[in-house]
């Protein structure tokens, strides 16, 4: 919780995950460029000291003239080719005054050996790997002094600019490594201003109230319809038909989700197939909305039966009973004597369901996926769900905006927090007339 | 037609690190490994489940030959967003095979590092997939290996490759009211269309996905759908577009193909025109943006 209310006020996002030190060093280990037509030596990493500790040595064999090289930071000297043995790779395999490091000691000290550069004329040694080196020209450097990234060539520099975290030049050209840095509350209001992204908002929100409402509702009044009417007595076979209502609660969503979404394929759905049609439902905003609140009705409408089953039978039968004598017709009875009761017992459910349905991330993502998408706005389609939508801006495949996801996703929390205390404050309130 | 690379990074040390290799050749930022200093050392590769399984025997012959151990770990989902975060922890593999349209992204979160190939080495690749996983002109992996679509005929029914796509239309017409074929020609198609496997089609009057610039690189600003090239490649005639009706509405044109929802189905040989004019209506209807 806490870590994602403060990744809202950051930039965290692809090309801003490390700090500025990551992003300098991977700007200058990036715009190394190979010397044209500069040889590929052998390497081995040898030092004058300790194995673990002594500073490095690069001995680099030139493959052409088997002539071995000794080079530090100072720069490149020929060994002579008594002091040193070289097999036939190339390799060193023993030299004067050298400790060579085997595999497992320069594996610990990669880090070192990638950093070290041999300074040569034309550019500067470096390894590739841990037997090969190449020479190399670092095309950017960055400066301390001015705080900027200069091109060694052409000159261009990026100066860092702390507010968006990254490297920006004087025409606006950004570097595309960039660090992470605290952008205050705009991710925020961009979700207000930038218009972008408001329209869709406000739409996704006003979408997600509809299908939390319609999912909760109309699962209720089914829900609450088939208790009502296995309720009377006068049924028979009531165990028989309360197990086959309560069949769809004992699957898995999840895989129902999925049998769902296959069932409104165009081409070979059952439901297309069954009733003849030629519905593209998950190709038009309306047909795809009605299709994943039928699925949701088809999912949730269980609970609502067994809750309000189990309400119903827990209000005594004299109620009504003596409602009757008082000569109320069945329909009032219901309206004004079973219902309320019900709902006293029922509304913390509706409202939990309500919470739940406004959140449901997989009622989506297992059957439309959001689908249908604008054509301009690949990110936010017409079923999505705004915990869909935060999802696919996090983890979707344009690019992780973890900062701006936690943003909405606050949002959210918001949203449902202001309407369960609104509900719950109205429930209390009734509980408090009718108690 | 479009290739794709699709194994990228792993050749990397497999070819260039002769011996001894253990460290990160790939990732700076990725810690020494865990082999205690004087063991040999420890070569981690990440793929895929069907990478992974075909590299597991050259990784083990190229251990064995330079006496280090070699990791090949199967990352089943999410491959790109998992390395990217786990090379940020420092845990990430020395060597990721992936497909070459990853480079952008993982060069701007620094996760890669320049593969450096001599010009014989690299003459030694197929210059279009050198120029794959090349990126702001440095190269940052190895290709190993190339995809492509191939169409593949019944030799028996179509003994003659069509030169054409309108020979192959009249051929299977043909076939189709002999009654010795059922279907003209069958493309994978899902329901919110196939870019990658339509693309040859959707290419073939000179439509394109995004235009290049002066150096050969991708301009984003210049989107080639709905071009009159793109549209005019199914509407010729009315052949292609009988044979492949256009996918559904690209819904998620800028998303290429949704690999998640494979509902593959297989393309009614002639369906009505009135299928046909629906979706290209459609297509045209979102074209002007």
């Amino acid at each position: 919780m806490l870590y994602t209310a403060t990744t809202a006020f950051t930039n965290f996002s692809d090309g801003h995950r490390g700090d500025k030190q990551d992003a300098v060093v991977a700007i200058q280990t990036a715009s190394v460029i190979r010397v044209p037509g500069s040889t590929e030596y052998a390497l081995t990493v040898a030092t004058t000291g300790d194995p673990a500790t002594g500073a490095l040595t690069f001995l680099v064999t030139d493959p052409a003239t088997k002539v071995v090289s000794a080079g530090t930071t100072d720069g490149l000297e020929a060994l002579p080719a008594s002091d040193v043995t070289v097999n036939a790779t190339g390799r060193v395999t023993a030299a004067a005054g050298y400790t060579l490091l085997n595999g497992g000691q320069a594996s610990a000290r990669s880090r070192e050996i990638t950093d070290l550069a041999v300074p040569t004329p034309g550019g500067a040694i470096r390894s590739q790997g841990l037997s090969r080196a190449y020479e190399g020209k670092a095309g950017r450097a960055y400066d301390a002094g001015c705080d900027c990234v200069r091109d060694t060539t052409t000159g261009k520099t990026w100066t860092a600019d702390e507010k968006v975290g990254a490297f920006v030049a004087a025409d606006g050209e950004r570097l595309a490594q960039g660090w992470r840095v605290g952008v205050g509350l705009s991710n925020f209001t961009r979700l207000v201003t930038d218009s972008a992204i408001s329209g869709s908002f406000a739409r996704t929100l006003i979408w997600n109230l509809i299908f939390a409402l319609a999912s909760t509702g109309g699962t209720f009044v089914l829900g609450l319809g088939c208790a009502l009417a296995l309720h009377s007595p006068r049924v028979r076979g009531r165990g028989l038909y309360r197990t086959l209502l309560v069949l769809p609660y004992a699957m898995p969503s999840f895989a129902m989700l999925l049998v769902w979404r296959d069932m409104f394929n165009t081409d070979f759905g059952l439901i297309n197939n069954l009733f003849g049609l030629d519905v593209d439902w998950f190709g038009g905003a309306a047909s795809a909305r009605i299709a994943v609140i039928l699925v949701q009705l088809w999912l949730g409408y269980p609970y609502m039966f067994l809750v309000a089953t189990g309400a119903l039978q827990a209000i005594p039968p004299e109620l009504s009973e003596a409602s009757r004598i008082d000569g109320a017709s069945p329909w009032q009875s219901l309206k004004q004597v079973t219902l309320p009761l019900l709902l006293i017992a029922l509304t913390p459910l509706l409202i939990s369901s309500f919470a739940f349905n406004f959140n449901n991330f997989n009622a989506i993502y297992l059957t439309t996926d959001g689908a249908p998408f604008p054509a301009d706005n690949p990110a936010n389609g017409a079923t999505d769900l705004l915990i869909t939508y935060t999802y696919r801006l996090a983890f979707g495949g344009s690019g992780a905006q973890y900062g701006f996801a936690a943003a909405v996703s606050i949002f959210i929390f918001v949203i449902v927090a202001v309407l369960s205390t609104v509900s719950f404050r109205r429930t209390r309130r009734q509980e408090e007339v009718y108690s | 037609m479009r290739i794709r690379t699709a194994g990228v990074v792993t050749a990397l040390a497999l070819a260039l690190a002769a011996s001894g290799c253990s460290g990160s050749t790939d990732d700076p930022e990725t810690p020494p490994s865990a082999a205690p200093a004087g063991a040999g050392g420890k070569l981690v590769i990440w793929g895929d489940d069907k990478r992974a399984a075909a590299l597991k025997p050259f990784a083990e012959k190229f251990g064995q030959q330079n006496g280090v151990t070699v990791e090949v770990q199967a990352i089943s989902k999410d491959q790109q967003t998992t390395f990217v975060t786990a090379s940020q922890q420092g845990s990430g593999p020395d060597v990721m095979v992936g497909a070459h349209d990853w480079i952008g992204n993982l060069v701007q979160n620094g996760a890669i590092d320049p593969v450096q190939l001599t010009a014989e080495q690299q003459q030694g690749l197929a210059p279009n997939a050198v120029k794959a996983v090349t990126f702001n002109g440095n190269v940052y992996g190895v290709p190993y290996a190339t995809e492509n679509l191939a169409l593949i005929r019944n030799t028996k029914l179509a003994p003659q490759a069509p030169a054409t796509i309108e020979d192959l239309v009249a051929s299977g017409k043909k076939l189709k009211e002999d009654k010795k074929a059922s279907e003209i020609l069958c493309l994978q198609v899902g329901q919110n269309g196939d870019a990658y496997h339509a693309y040859p089609l959707f290419s073939s009057a000179g439509g394109y996905l995004f235009g290049t610039t002066a150096n050969g690189d991708y301009d984003k600003n210049d989107l080639g759908i709905g071009k009159p090239e793109s549209i005019a490649a199914f509407a010729d005639g009315g052949h292609r577009r009988t044979v492949l009706p256009l996918p559904r509405p690209p819904a998620r044109a800028r998303q290429v193909p949704d690999s998640r929802h494979p509902v593959p189905h297989r393309v009614p040989a002639v369906p009505g025109a009135l299928h046909g004019d629906h979706r290209l209506h459609q297509l045209q209807r979102r074209a002007p943006r």
